[in-house]
């Protein structure tokens, strides 16, 4: 096994072991909050910044710390479009993977 | 040193420090999934779950039963929010997305304020490798000023605190780049980002990270004797200054108006012998245990010897730039901690920086630990066989002396009387759907007042608490309704009442106690004087909600 695939195991175990400690300690609803907090402000952020060349660390601890506050701003400036806090919330997430994507096939064809 | 590669080391160090720190915070929800906190909690939490279980944003103007309990507290005016939106925002979203109203919110606020835990993580990780990096935050799990001020519900500055190290040390990054010609200037807008992050949070959070900062760039600046800016990164410099500015030139009136009628809690005497003194007074910033302004409450007593061998440690290394990094990063704690006597900044706001000061103290415990065996001749193998031991035993004697204090403190807060009853969350609940939307509510008999404004939060209706007879209750809220009208040239009305809760759920427990018992009496004789020939319209429980008669404000 190479050094990415037991680096990816090894992450894959580590997520796993961490939702069951998660659900079995304090239940569906706390699962379901950390995993849709990794959705909704880590992930998006990460594929933008690992596209722009920012190593794997970096990206991830970055992303989280600029989405906990400028995430939820930018939903507060959506909602002027849709008035809906739900819906706002899912375009701003959507805009952001978008961009990720985008980035990511730039970078493709760069490569 | 080149930096070590992020490895399967590092996932499995950082998923055992996540886990053991989501376990010791999380404790309250244990066995209690209900709201728990103190009084700043509830306004939180408040403004955060209008939007959540409204699917709504708020923009200028607050809902009518938050604006009139925090009539005279925003800078901006009466019924204007006294924060930006994302504090509050991020609560109704993970409200949303947590498919709950109460548990994600707390589940979501343990996890930002551990969060300052992964940040040490990250900058000491890249400094100084995995094992201080560890070692570090493991202590900052346990910081008895974190742990308490999310307690407290100090949230919103708790949550832009815990960004610093990340903030400096991007830019601490970018800096030594310039120095050694290899500029980054995409590390210019994440040092934007997190900066705005930090300030559209709280400006607690930015303030620190901005001085340190500076400081950073004038020790840097004297070292490699030039100034970061130069033809080649001056176009960047100007755009990521000029957005800052701009977001800032917008929304500054939230954190700097000054208006004739909010109350700022200044009053402190400026006391110049604190310029040689790190820690508080006891008797200075009362309303914090001598525990928060103290390095043995902190971290305790024995841990100060590895902290002064890190001090030491740390002024042997100044030269090399990361031990540089920690310098300025000292002095701009320093600077933060003296900012009552620079400008005269209240002492309740200085204090809140002493979570701050936790963050580089932990890494200059471990520093000194590590330090110990440089000291004595020994081959490589051998002090780094040392250096490994001695991080062990740190890490035992943390986790059984200030370990074992947070997960007590931790698992026992709020627990029975001390956060709403499931009875208090049921009458709540009955509030909010079956009362009419124009009632007002008076509620006189629960046992705290961060469970009446819990009561009031989750209700969702205007609703004051019992301050001896309806009429002093309702003089005192009608009386800074008048204050701010007068500072301000308005007319809001004032609120009366519609309806009275008698809540006896908690003293019911408590009877056996004299004083409890006479409470109790005390309350029935006045109910039964205020609430004569009016109808009752919710009794389950030990509470009754009484719909009131017009008129009826002006009864003593």
């Amino acid at each position: 096994m190479n050094k990415d695939n037991m680096f990816n195991v090894v992450l894959a175990g580590c997520l796993m072991v961490a939702m069951l400690f998660i659900g079995f300690t304090r239940g569906f609803v706390a699962l379901r909050t950390v995993v849709m907090m990794v959705l909704i402000f880590v992930l998006p952020v990460y594929f933008i910044l690992i596209n722009l060349n920012f190593k794997k660390d970096s990206s991830l601890f970055y992303s989280f710390f600029i989405s906990i506050g400028l995430f939820s701003y930018g939903v507060y400036f959506i909602s002027f479009i849709f008035s809906s806090l739900k819906i706002s919330l899912i375009v701003m997430a959507v805009i952001l993977y978008i961009v990720g994507a985008v980035l990511y096939l730039v970078k493709k064809k760069k490569d | 040193m080149v930096e070590k590669k992020f490895n399967k080391i590092d996932v499995i160090v950082l998923t055992l420090l996540f886990l053991t720190a989501f376990y010791i915070w999380t404790a309250p929800l244990k066995d209690n999934q209900l709201p728990y906190g103190e009084a700043d909690e509830s306004y939180h939490f408040m403004v955060g779950d209008y939007q959540g279980q409204n699917d709504e944003v708020i923009r200028n103007k607050l809902p009518e039963y938050i604006g009139y309990r925090y009539y005279d507290k925003s800078a901006l005016g009466p019924f204007t929010p006294m924060m930006l939106p994302p504090s509050h925002l991020n609560l109704g979203i993970i409200q949303i997305i947590g498919g709950d109203r109460i548990v994600p919110v707390f589940i979501y606020e343990a996890i930002v304020s551990f969060m300052a835990m992964f940040a040490v993580y990250f900058i000491t990780r890249k400094l100084f490798g995995t094992i201080v990096a560890a070692a570090a935050s493991f202590g900052m799990i346990f910081s008895f000023r974190s742990y308490m001020t999310y307690l407290w519900g100090q949230w919103p500055s708790l949550t832009s605190i815990t960004i610093i190290p990340i903030t400096i040390y991007v830019f601490y990054k970018y800096l030594v780049g310039y120095f050694n010609g290899e500029k980054d200037n995409k590390l210019l807008i994440v040092l934007l980002l997190l900066a705005l992050s930090q300030y559209v949070l709280h400006l607690q959070g930015f303030i620190m990270s901005a001085l340190v900062i500076l400081v950073m760039l004038i020790v840097f600046s004297i070292k490699y004797k030039k100034i970061p800016l130069g033809k080649k990164n001056i176009k960047w410099v100007v755009i990521v200054g000029g957005v800052f500015l701009v977001v800032f030139f917008l929304t500054y009136q939230v954190y700097f108006a000054h208006s004739s009628y909010a109350q700022v809690s200044t009053g402190n005497v400026l006391n110049f012998e604190r310029i040689f003194s790190w820690y508080f007074d006891p008797g200075e910033a009362e309303g914090y245990s001598p525990d928060f302004k103290s390095f043995n409450g902190e971290y305790g007593q024995l841990l100060l010897i590895p902290f002064v061998l890190g001090l030491i440690y740390l002024w042997l290394n100044r030269k090399n730039d990361k031990y540089l990094l920690l310098v300025s990063w000292l002095i701009g704690i320093y600077i933060a901690l003296h900012l009552d006597v620079f400008l005269g900044s209240p002492l309740s706001r200085v204090v809140r920086f002493y979570i701050a000061e936790s963050q580089l103290f932990f890494i200059l415990i471990i520093l000194g630990v590590m330090s110990i065996p440089v000291y004595f001749k020994l081959n490589k193998s051998v002090k780094d066989l040392l250096k490994l031991g001695l991080i062990v035993l740190l890490m035992i004697f943390m986790a059984f002396s200030i370990g074992d204090k947070a997960q007590d403190n931790l698992s026992k807060s709020y627990e029975g009387l001390a956060r709403i009853t499931p009875q208090q969350y049921e009458l709540s609940e009955w509030i909010k759907e079956e009362s009419p939307e124009d009632s007002v509510f008076y509620i006189i008999g629960t046992l705290t007042y961060p469970k009446e404004r819990f009561i009031h939060a989750l209700s969702m209706r205007p609703m004051f608490m019992g301050k001896g007879s309806l009429k002093d209750g309702m003089d005192s809220i009608n009386g800074r309704i008048d204050e701010v009208n007068d500072a301000m040239n308005l007319d809001y009305p004032y609120l009366v009442p519609t309806h009275i809760i008698f809540d006896y759920s908690d003293l019911a427990y408590l009877a056996n106690n004299e004083n409890y018992m006479n409470q109790i009496n005390a309350l029935k004789g006045y109910e039964q004087y205020i609430t004569e020939g009016t109808e009752v319209v919710y009794e389950k429980d030990n509470i009754r909600v009484y719909k009131l008669k017009e008129g009826v404000y002006s009864y003593e």
